[in-house]
């Protein structure tokens, strides 16, 4: 017998892992039913009947013993002094064959307990399965990993997968803009044609990053977007200038020249940006 | 105890396995004598059991349930109902006939334990206390509606746990906060920390940690403030996960779902 240990998770009853039930027997339930069925075994049976002839030779040695006290002859006397120790050999005789029945009926409880065993309650989300259907759900659930799912108890007592792509992001495009969706529940699966992030080519990567950039900048007011792009200016002014002197320390003549071409091409697509 | 082969004429064997004898006939004299010294014997054991344990002689002739020499067992030797085993044996309690509920948060019905209950039981004012995971009693064989008029008992489940005192204690004056109730359980935790950079100035790890861009501007309008970085994300950068790494003295942390020390596994139970 094994339990099945349940723990919910976004309202699915998922199967957690499988244990031995063996620490679940209970022995006062148990012991009423294996001391019933102990006592047909034909080890018991064959024990009782020994008991029963030993007592019968305790009674026998016990009475030669009173006769022998009794006897008014000596070799009277001795009928009964040996009837005695006859008997008082045959009690020895008994226990001798009692005592390897004792050991079997012992190894006949343990069998009898195991076969017959009561269980006890379970604790919350806890459920008892039988030996084969728990070897069956262990294989099910060896499978659900593999198919990216968790394997859930349904209310019905039926089995199914749940998908589980908890903490995977995905990406998708749709009418050329790009949508991240991290999955944070069970039973969601990424829709068709989404991209696991890291799966994301260098150029999606790039699409994803100019696309964030265009929504930011969207999303400031005039006066902000106005501020930002005075400040990339004013930045590729230094840029430039930066380059201008970097040219000119290494002889170039056309340093001043080649830096306002820079600057005329980075104004240009700044221009765009916050167009 | 007296030595039986010493005190008595007529044995058999020897040391551990000195036997009394039957008479061989009326008269004889060759049976085991029942003399003082052998009722001294038992009645002397049976007193320092008792003594032992700080009984005294109740005067109601020993029976089951109410022999006082078990009692004696019991309390001297701090065994009996409600008592911890760490169970080593192979299979399990009820089949090796030992007197023993592994703590698995069984529901049992109390009838059947009777013992045990009244050692362990939380009492009515705790009963309905959900600190307590274990020894409360219930109305239903399912454990979960605690009433102190149920018929159930629900023991603690000891399954994955290591098992601590309850309260704390101190350790280079740093408290050391353990659980407060018998059966309350803490989940593991990591000490609190925060990540920070340093630099390592031994040898091969003398590297500073450093945040590396492309492409930063700086907005800085007057020398008296603060530059503000914008990282633009126009270009990416070429960044490195933060991790939990080796030191290079003890190796590559070991990682898994929870924080926990190196343990060994076996059963806990409870003698009823």
């Amino acid at each position: 017998m094994k339990t099945i240990k349940l723990k919910i998770i976004d309202g699915y009853r998922i199967i957690d892992s499988i244990q031995s039930a063996d620490g679940f027997i209970d022995p006062e339930e148990t012991k009423k039913i294996v001391n019933v069925k102990i006592q047909k075994t034909e080890t018991f049976i064959e024990i009782s009947r020994l008991k029963t002839e030993m007592y019968k030779y305790v009674v026998q040695a016990k009475q030669a013993f009173i006769s022998a006290k009794n006897a008014k002859t000596e070799s009277e006397k001795q009928v009964f002094v040996n009837e005695y120790q006859k008997r008082r050999e045959d009690e020895k005789g008994i226990e001798e064959k009692l005592k390897p029945l004792a050991k079997i009926l012992k190894q006949e409880y343990r069998d009898l307990t195991i076969a017959n065993a009561k269980y006890t309650g379970l604790p919350a989300l806890e459920e008892y399965r039988e030996d084969d259907e728990a070897e069956t759900i262990a294989d099910e659930m060896i499978a659900a990993t593999q198919n990216n799912s968790l394997l859930a108890l349904n209310d019905d007592g039926t089995r199914s997968e749940i998908p589980d792509y908890r903490g995977k992001k995905y990406w998708n495009k749709k009418s050329g803009s790009w949508t991240g969706v991290e999955i944070s529940n069970i039973g969601v699966k990424p829709v068709s044609g989404a991209i696991l992030d890291a799966d994301l080519t260098e150029s999606q990567r790039e699409e994803i990053a100019e696309q964030h950039e265009k929504e930011r900048i969207e999303k400031l007011s005039a006066k902000q977007k106005e501020a930002e792009k005075d400040s990339v200016i004013d930045s590729i002014a230094a840029q430039a200038d930066s380059m201008r002197g970097k040219l000119e320390i290494q002889g170039d003549k056309n340093a001043l020249k080649k830096a306002q071409e820079w600057y005329a091409e980075q104004l240009t697509e700044i221009e765009l940006k916050y167009a | 105890m007296i030595d039986y082969a010493a005190v008595l004429t007529n044995t058999s064997g020897s040391f551990p396995d000195i036997d009394a004898v039957n008479v061989s006939a009326p008269g004889a004299g060759d049976g085991t004598e029942f003399v003082a010294a052998m009722v001294n014997d038992i009645w002397g054991r049976a007193q320092a059991v008792m003594d032992y344990a700080g009984l005294t002689p109740d005067s109601v002739q020993e029976a089951p349930d109410t022999a006082q020499f078990l009692e004696a067992l019991n309390k001297g030797w701090g065994i009996g109902p409600g008592c911890g085993v760490i169970y080593w044996k192979d299979g399990t309690p009820t089949a090796n006939g030992d007197r023993v509920l592994l703590l698995q948060g069984q529901v049992v019905l109390i009838a059947n334990y009777p013992l045990l209950v009244a050692a362990t039981y939380i009492g009515d004012g705790n009963n309905a206390d959900t600190d307590y995971t274990g020894f409360y009693k219930t109305s239903d064989a399912g454990g979960t509606t605690r009433s102190t008029s149920g018929t159930y008992f629900v023991l603690p489940d000891t399954r994955g746990l290591s098992l601590k005192n309850i309260g704390d204690a101190t350790i280079n004056t740093r408290t050391k906060t353990g659980p407060v109730k018998l059966t309350e359980l803490q989940e593991d935790q990591f000490q609190a920390w925060q990540a920070g950079a340093d630099q390592d100035g031994t040898g091969a790890r003398d590297y500073w940690g450093m945040i590396q861009a492309r492409d930063f501007l700086n907005t800085n309008t007057a020398t008296a403030n603060a530059g503000n970085v914008r990282y633009d994300t126009t270009n990416q950068g070429d960044g490195r996960m933060v991790k939990a790494m080796n030191d290079g003295t003890n190796g590559t942390p070991r990682s898994g779902t929870n924080t926990r020390d190196s343990v060994i596994g076996t059963n806990f139970g409870i003698t009823y």
